[in-house]
């Protein structure tokens, strides 16, 4: 085992004159401090290599990711020059009287296409209702009479069985105002009593139905979907229902007096 | 002691071929990598330029007249054919009952419309889109756009339907438990592409910066994609394919609306710059 001692003038000599054999080695290695400098700087050396290397990698692969991932789409993304004229076939007049023509066409069928579409706008006043946002807005032609907050469908899909389940959401499309009925009572079906861990009554049953939870009045939407009031106005706003939707007293009433059976009522 | 060479001494002459070979391996590398990048690079730039001619192949009316007008050539011809295109392209729709999008590229307005009602209208906050579009002939061009363009697939950040599954509760206390209300401040990023038939690619993001750098995931993994895709064609020395796209933002709460209400296989009408 060597040892490089380097305070070995501090070692005394033993009584015979001869200094201890480490300390011998320690003198015949010359100054002892350099091996360790030495070893000391070829490890900061490949140190300072690793590091260099390391770098040179990385950003090399960063060029290369990024050349890949970003710059195929730079150049694939710059604009593409014309590449084809072929009204330098035609003289100048011939072209100017050819495109004039050209322009009458579109422009009448660009008229008879307006016409078609502007056809369209309902007439009669129609309610839009938004189900990301759970807004409505209540238009007479291309007026707005009112806006407002709304509740829609919660897209909670209730399981009993593999076989029993209930989606509750509003139906998305171009629907139409079925039946008007003021005092509506709800005749709950199976999954609200599924829902609230009860057991199911008999067809018909009184506790069936349930008077004054929607509100004043009520628009049918066909297949049991409702336009409706609720008790739970501070869920306003949110998709919370079974798949009605719901309004706040105020609106319901002016919503109620401005459709009339056979109004369309877009949802989306 | 002086036959003995050190340790120290034999070094350079090692060091040195080590060295060289090195520096060789290193020049060869660079070479290789700048070569590769050089390949891809040809590719990325003729692959816009192949897809052009395949557009202009395609859309352009067969048999080319001779005589034909191209509709480049004037401005106000060019301006009224777009205009016709995009109408002709918003009638069709008018036959299904679906809701459809309808993108105004030059009022920089996107609507959601059912049998020609704009429910939801929104003003696009930035466009960008593919230089192919103002390379592609006149005739190709608003032949392309005359018609509807149908949504063959869909990928978002959100859900489509954020359903929730609650299962049935036992009884009127676990009925209870289960009571919730919907978490409104919770916002997620929202991006959303859409794989249009006739090989466009539609990209309807948010305007808003996003500060949660979710969306961030997403984007990678799309470029990824594209990249994986574009690497494996330069591999099979195949000019890779193009996607010309058209991407737009809008705020975050309409084009969850938007994305939401747009079917899965919904038809989309453009109306170009």
């Amino acid at each position: 085992m060597k040892r490089n001692f380097s305070e070995n003038a501090a070692i005394p000599s033993t009584v015979d004159g001869y200094k201890p054999v480490m300390t011998v080695n320690a003198i015949d290695g010359g100054s002892d401090s350099m091996p360790v400098k030495r070893k000391f700087l070829q490890v900061l050396k490949f140190i300072l290599k690793f590091i260099a290397w390391t770098i040179s990698v990385i950003v090399l692969l960063g060029l290369i990711s990024g050349f890949l991932l970003f710059g195929i789409s730079k150049i694939q993304d710059r604009p593409i020059s014309e590449t084809v004229n072929n009204s330098s076939s035609l003289d100048n007049k011939a072209t100017t009287a050819a495109i004039s023509v050209e322009i009458k066409g579109a422009e009448k069928k660009i008229s008879g296409y307006e016409r078609q579409l502007l056809s369209l706008i309902p007439k009669t006043p129609y309610i839009i209702i938004n189900t990301s946002e759970n807004e409505f807005n209540l238009y007479s032609g291309s007026k707005l009479i009112r806006n407002g907050k709304c509740s829609t469908g919660s897209y909670t899909i209730l399981q009993k069985s593999e076989k029993e389940k209930w989606i509750f959401k509003t139906p998305r499309g171009s629907l139409r105002i079925h039946g008007k009925i003021t005092s509506p009572v709800w005749i709950k079906p199976d999954w609200a009593f599924i829902e609230e861990g009860l057991p199911v009554p008999p067809r018909n049953h009184p506790s069936r139905y349930e008077y004054g939870s929607l509100g004043d009045y009520a628009l049918s939407l066909g297949d049991g979907y409702l336009i409706h009031g609720t008790l739970y106005k501070r869920l306003l706003g949110m998709p919370v229902t079974h798949g009605c939707i719901r309004m706040n007293d105020e609106d319901l009433e002016v919503v109620y007096k401005t459709l009339n059976i056979g109004s369309k009522v877009y949802i989306y | 002691m002086n036959k003995m060479k050190s340790p120290q001494e034999k070094q350079p002459k090692k060091s040195f071929i080590h060295r060289r070979l090195k520096a060789y391996l290193v020049y060869f590398i660079i070479v290789i990598i700048l070569a590769a990048i050089g390949y891809l690079a040809y590719f990325a730039w003729l692959s816009p330029i192949e897809k052009l001619s395949i557009l202009n192949n395609t859309y352009n009316p067969k048999p080319y007249p001779t005589n034909a007008i191209d509709y480049k050539s004037d401005t106000a011809l060019f301006r009224i054919k777009k205009e016709e295109a995009f109408l002709k392209s918003n009638v069709t729709l008018l036959a299904n009952d679906s809701i459809y999008l309808v993108i105004d590229l030059k009022d920089s307005l996107l609507s959601i419309e059912i049998q020609g009602v704009a429910m939801h209208t929104v003003k696009i906050v930035r466009i960008n889109k593919s230089g192919i579009f103002d390379g592609m002939e006149g005739p190709a061009l608003i032949n392309q756009f005359s018609s509807p363009f149908q949504i063959d697939s869909m990928f978002a950040t959100i859900p489509k339907d954020p359903y929730i599954l609650k299962i049935a509760p036992e009884d009127t206390i676990q009925a209870q438990k289960n009571v919730s209300i919907p978490d409104t401040a919770r916002s997620e990023p929202v991006i959303f592409s859409a794989y249009l038939n006739r090989g466009i690619l539609l990209k309807i993001g948010q305007s808003e910066v996003d500060k949660s750098r979710s969306s961030l995931k997403y984007l990678m993994r799309k470029r990824y994609e594209r990249t994986l895709k574009f690497l494996k064609s330069a591999c099979d020395f195949k000019v890779p394919e193009y996607q010309p796209f058209i991407s737009i933002e809008i705020p975050s709460k309409d084009a969850r609306a938007i994305y939401r209400a747009l079917p899965r296989n919904g038809f989309i009408a453009i109306r170009l710059e």
